[in-house]
């Protein structure tokens, strides 16, 4: 008995250890996105809490319309859950619907990871502090708009399964009417979130308003900065010549936009290696697999075979060797009678194939 | 109409349960050769025969549905191993496992429950059906990163590795095959021959 209830013991210990999730706790991965994923747990007011971390948005002094600017949104000091992830949106608003960026007329050149969303996320270092910059091309219109930051992340004692979100203060910003003639990015341009592993391929920039350029570029990390070899294709259209990366290496470059009258510096971008694709078909999958399975029988009963037939082999010659004793104590040898032998069985004299008489008779 | 994906869910819990109570028994076969030190856990002589019988329907059920979970799977939106490692991996985990499997089923059907009796087979049939419980937990846990990008298996402190591959090119896979196969057809007339000489 009590053996059966130490063993229902240990199941409901192992049943009971197992954690009930909420939300998603290994994230749901950079997307666009609205206020709260527009209506998600971290929304829920039954199913989410407000996050103990602290949310701040900067950018530059002046922002002028259709031109770049980086913005800068800071999270720190909050509890996250043990895989330390947390997701940070940059919105127009917080209405829960229509509150990305583009619906506000701004648009994403390039996001922290990269890529051009509103939605990221990162896993934060021991500092408990993460700084994220989106840069962004202002709206077309000069005038006040907000920029938010919100958070979203798990908490380490986290008994009540919450989601924790965190919402900044509204950050205003004057965006300005630019002069007519200010160099800049296109507003068709996107940069380039990857190169290929080995790709020299040039990066190509689109610039409006522009005479020169200059680009500089340096290894994430690293503090030293390297001229670009800039060539245009054609007006506003240019070529710039950066080394290929191989594995994880990320490159920072920053652009001067240049004509007779501005030089503008404008924010930092970023481009990293993609990942080598894997080239594996669902035929050589299968053959493989097949294969496998194939040298694995093969392998495994000849196991059987050489661990099997050994005994049986042992045991023909136990019964072979205990016949020959047997058939030794059936025949007797006689001093006066060589080359004979007395079957005890059949009371006989039968031959001494070991030793047979010179006259053979019975 | 049911989606591959659902089918495969439920194909694959017949599988994963059938396999967990084959392996489970198996290890408890154990005592046909090797005595226990504690008499507690000793089993008797018709519990171990119940052992041995309930591991072979337990394997025979889980093989037999294993082609089947691989072809749902393959049916279903995680079924397309282009582009991913951690697809391409569940092909060749699962080819493992169906391997390790059909080994242990061979073994017990041709030598019967006399394969217990020594301790050699005994031993080699046992390590054939942890490697083989192995491989399909192995294959099961790939299906639970794919769909939840976690895994019961992030537990433990190492384990096989799911997220890097070797591929073979389809040559050298036909190759395998038939040096597979070729073992397997060597192997029966061997023993073919030993029985017929004795």
């Amino acid at each position: 008995m009590k053996y059966k209830l130490t063993i229902m013991a240990i199941i409901f210990a192992l049943l009971s250890s197992s954690t009930f999730s909420v939300a998603n706790p290994g994230g749901n991965g950079d997307s666009n996105r609205d206020f709260t994923c527009g209506g998600s747990c971290h929304g829920d007011p039954s199913l989410s809490a407000d996050s103990d971390g602290v949310l701040t948005i900067e950018v530059q002094k002046n922002v002028y319309a259709s031109n770049a600017v980086a913005v800068h949104v800071t999270a720190s000091d909050m509890t996250l859950s043990s895989n330390r992830i947390v997701g940070i949106f940059l919105l127009g608003s917080l209405n829960g619907n229509s509150d990305h960026l583009s619906d506000y007329g701004w648009s994403i050149i390039q996001d922290p990871n990269g890529g051009i969303n509103n939605y990221v996320e990162t896993t934060v270092s021991s500092s408990n502090s993460v700084t994220l910059t989106w840069i962004l091309f202002a709206p077309d219109e000069g005038g006040n708009y907000n920029l938010y930051a919100q958070m979203n992340h798990g908490h380490i004692s986290n008994s009540d399964n919450l989601a924790y979100t965190g919402v900044s203060d509204p950050l205003t910003i004057d965006v300005q009417i630019a002069p007519s003639n200010l160099p800049g990015f296109s507003e068709n341009w996107v940069a380039p979130e990857y190169r290929p592993p080995g790709d020299s391929t040039n990066i190509i920039l689109m610039t409006k308003n522009t005479d020169s350029i200059q680009v500089k570029w340096k290894l994430e990390g690293e503090w030293f900065e390297n001229t670009a070899i800039v060539s245009l294709i054609e007006k506003d259209i240019w070529s710039v010549d950066i080394p290929p990366t191989f594995g994880d290496t990320v490159i920072h470059y920053s652009v001067i936009t240049s004509n007779g009258n501005f030089s503008i510096k404008q924010p930092l971008l970023t481009v990293g290696t993609s990942q080598v694709e894997f080239e594996g078909s669902l035929l050589e999958a299968r053959l493989q697999s097949l294969a496998f399975a194939s040298i694995i029988i093969g392998f495994m009963t000849t196991l059987q075979l050489y661990f099997s037939k050994p005994n049986v082999k042992s045991a023909q010659q136990n019964s072979n060797s205990t016949e020959t004793i047997v058939a030794n104590k059936r025949l007797v040898k006689h001093p006066d009678h060589p080359g004979w032998l007395w079957d005890t069985i059949e009371n006989k004299w039968v031959i001494d194939s070991d030793n047979p008489p010179n006259e053979g008779a019975n | 109409m049911v989606s591959a994906a659902t089918f495969h869910a439920a194909i694959v819990e017949i599988t994963i349960g059938s396999l967990t109570l084959a392996v489970i028994c198996n290890i408890l076969c154990l005592q046909f050769a090797f005595s226990l030190p504690y008499d507690r856990l000793k089993l008797s002589e018709n519990m171990l025969i119940t052992m041995d019988r309930a591991g072979l329907m337990g394997a025979l059920l889980g093989s037999i549905m294993m082609p089947f979970a691989i072809f749902t799977g393959t049916l279903s939106v995680s079924g397309n191993p282009v582009g991913s490692e951690l697809l391409y991996n569940k092909f060749l985990y699962s080819g493992l496992a169906f391997g390790f499997w059909a080994s242990y089923l061979i073994g017990r059907i041709r030598m019967g429950s006399e394969i217990w009796k020594s301790k050699k087979t005994n031993l080699l049939q046992v390590i054939t059906s942890i490697l083989a419980f192995t491989m399909t937990i192995t294959v099961a846990s790939i299906g639970g990163k794919i769909v939840r990008n976690e895994s019961i298996l992030d537990l433990m402190p190492f384990w096989l590795p799911i997220n890097k591959t070797v591929t073979l090119s389809p040559l050298i896979s036909i190759l395998l095959l038939i040096i597979g196969a070729s073992s397997i057809f060597i192997m029966y007339k061997l023993d073919y021959s030993i029985d017929s000489k004795n």
